[in-house]
């Protein structure tokens, strides 16, 4: 799906959006961005809820409303978008069914899912007699997660719609959404505070900042790029493609492919098709000057340092491997000592990987 | 035609009268202070200024153009006439027309400020799930506020039984067909017949009273 947001939205003298996207939506688009960046303020313009802002949307070369206020903008319940809010909104004088009911009845054009599987799989059915008041958050956030399922739509909006979940619950809903996206093609952008959410579910990432919502990655360029909100979290680190070798069976390894040197990674993941991702969070990656050849770490890739950032204590140090590329944090000493700068030739070290299997996640573009 | 006879008739005129005009207001009502309640139109005030007009006008007032306009030479009158119907004034549709003004206010403007409070972020997530405005209207205000809108009612209907004033001047006092309760004590009144006027005004007084009280406990359950 192409979808275009351009202008600026302003709310009162405080306030102020410059939306400049053009993007092919595929999968789940990543929106992160400090609080006040302007996330939510893009999902309001894209559902329909800031009509008289003079910002262009179109979706699929559809234009739903124009920065110069030409025609009249396409009212929000036209519009093929669900919206999962980081409130629930659950009718209060409706049951769950009710909400659930309520959603079902719209023929506007878009993907509908059907009631009876929504249910199933959100594992509603003992909720559905209860009024909102009785639910718990998990629950009525589960109960609103599925009436938007169940509202026909082009493009799912998720605005942080886990927070209000308990880490259980989140775990059990986040690959059903992630597989539902993939199942009927319906992309969604997905507001996130967590660097490992985003790392978990994003194919793409769109950074919001000091009022604007350009940039756009992908999932690997976001990961090693030093200067967004998201990188001061522990799990900060590259997000490598990579391609599988082959498995031995004795040592219980899959050995992959990384810019021409072997990594070694605990499994079989020889049953996943296309290129594998892995997350190499930077806190545990080393970096040497100096070949080694007596060290218990397996995994060594020989690259190029292209930047360093302080980082509190600590450096963030990215290091060049062919196209792509790694992050280590390491102690400012160590920058010191190794006499670490820009074009400084250095063995990675890597300690831990962490597989995203894209065998359950589907395809990766 | 002995008092208990007069009060029976003048009693059924007044329910049949009041629950007419509730059955109308609670149908008009509704989207009518639903539109005062969030339009940005710029005739919103006029809108409501007319509305609001009954109470703060005295009702001879208002009693006196329905009469106009009701009567024969007038324009609604005319347009009955010209339907094949009678003239209005001094029949029960007149004073119905009359009580649906008279009472407007009293049921409009609790329901728009009722209204007024409706969560905007339960009509932002209605719209998003593909409701349309009237469906939004129909399936989630009405019912949002459904309390609010009993209690319109029955202001409504206790309001247009209290009513006095119209009716004197559109009414008339025709037995069976205009002769209210309220009518029928004024005419007790200056007949000398204070028996007669305390019943209905004893009446006229309970009925309030209860009314009032079962509608202000329940509101709080």
């Amino acid at each position: 799906m192409r979808l275009k947001a351009q202008g600026e939205l302003t709310r009162g003298p405080d306030f102020r959006l410059l939306a400049d996207l053009d993007v092919d939506v595929d999968g789940v688009a990543a929106l992160v961005g400090a609080s006040g960046a302007g996330k939510s303020s893009l999902l309001r313009l894209i559902s329909g809820f800031e009509p008289h802002a003079t910002v262009t949307v179109e979706v699929d070369g559809e234009r739903w409303q124009a920065a110069d206020r030409t025609g009249s903008a396409v009212p929000a319940h036209r519009r093929a978008v669900g919206t999962v809010f980081q409130e629930s909104r659950l009718f209060p004088h409706c049951t769950a069914r009710g909400n659930l009911e309520f959603a079902g009845r719209s023929r506007r054009p878009g993907v509908k899912l059907a009631f009876d599987e929504v249910v199933h799989v959100l594992d509603l059915e003992p909720l559905l007699g209860q009024y909102p008041h009785e639910l718990s958050g998990g629950q009525r956030q589960r109960v609103a997660l599925g009436r938007t399922l169940l509202a026909p739509a082009k493009l799912w909006l998720f605005d942080e719609p886990m927070s209000a979940l308990d880490p259980a619950s989140r775990r059990e809903i986040a690959p059903y959404l992630y597989d539902l996206c993939r199942r009927h093609a319906v992309p969604i952008v997905y507001v996130s505070h967590s660097l490992p959410e985003v790392l978990a579910i994003a194919d793409q990432v769109w950074i919001a900042s000091a009022g604007s919502v350009t940039a756009v990655d992908s999932l690997p360029a976001f990961s090693t790029a030093l200067d967004h909100p998201l990188m001061s979290d522990d799990q900060a680190g590259a997000v490598i493609a990579c391609r599988f070798k082959s498995f031995d069976a004795r040592y219980g390894l899959s050995e992959l492919v990384f810019a021409d040197a072997p990594l070694f990674v605990p499994g079989d993941l020889s049953a996943v098709g296309g290129p594998i991702l892995l997350h190499i969070p930077a806190r545990d990656v080393s970096l040497s000057t100096t070949a080694i050849d007596q060290v218990s770490i397996l995994n060594r890739v020989a690259g190029t340092v292209d930047a360093i950032v302080q980082d509190g204590e600590a450096a963030l140090v990215r290091v060049g491997c062919g196209e792509q590329s790694l992050l280590a944090r390491v102690t400012r000493r160590s920058v010191d000592e190794l006499r670490l700068e820009p074009g400084t030739r250095v063995l990675a070290l890597i300690k831990s990987v962490a597989v995203r299997t894209t065998a359950e996640l589907g395809p990766q573009p | 035609m002995s008092v208990a006879e007069d009060i029976l008739l003048s009693a059924w005129v007044t329910g049949l009268l009041a629950l007419t005009t509730t059955a109308v207001l609670l149908l008009v009502s509704p989207p009518l202070a639903w539109w005062i309640a969030q339009t940005r139109s710029r005739w919103r005030p006029l809108v409501e200024a007319f509305v609001a007009l009954p109470l703060v006008l005295p009702p001879t007032v208002l009693g006196f153009y329905l009469l106009l306009a009701l009567a024969p030479g007038g324009p609604f009158g005319a347009i009955a006439q010209a339907l094949g119907g009678a003239p209005l004034a001094f029949t029960f549709t007149g004073l119905v027309i009359g009580s649906i003004i008279y009472s407007l206010p009293f049921v409009t403007g609790p329901l728009s400020a009722a209204y007024r409070t409706t969560d905007g972020q339960l009509l932002e997530a209605a719209a998003s799930l593909g409701a349309s405005p009237t469906t939004r209207f129909l399936r989630l205000v009405l019912p949002l506020h459904r309390k609010a809108l009993v209690a319109a009612g029955v202001l409504g209907f206790a309001h247009t039984v209290g009513e006095f004033g119209i009716v004197l001047m559109i009414g008339g006092n025709i037995p069976g067909e205009t002769r209210v309760l309220s009518i029928a004590l004024f005419d007790r009144v200056e007949m000398l017949d204070y028996a007669g006027a305390h019943a209905i005004a004893a009446l006229l007084l309970a009925f309030a009273v209860i009314v009032l009280t079962f509608t202000y406990r329940w509101l709080r359950t």
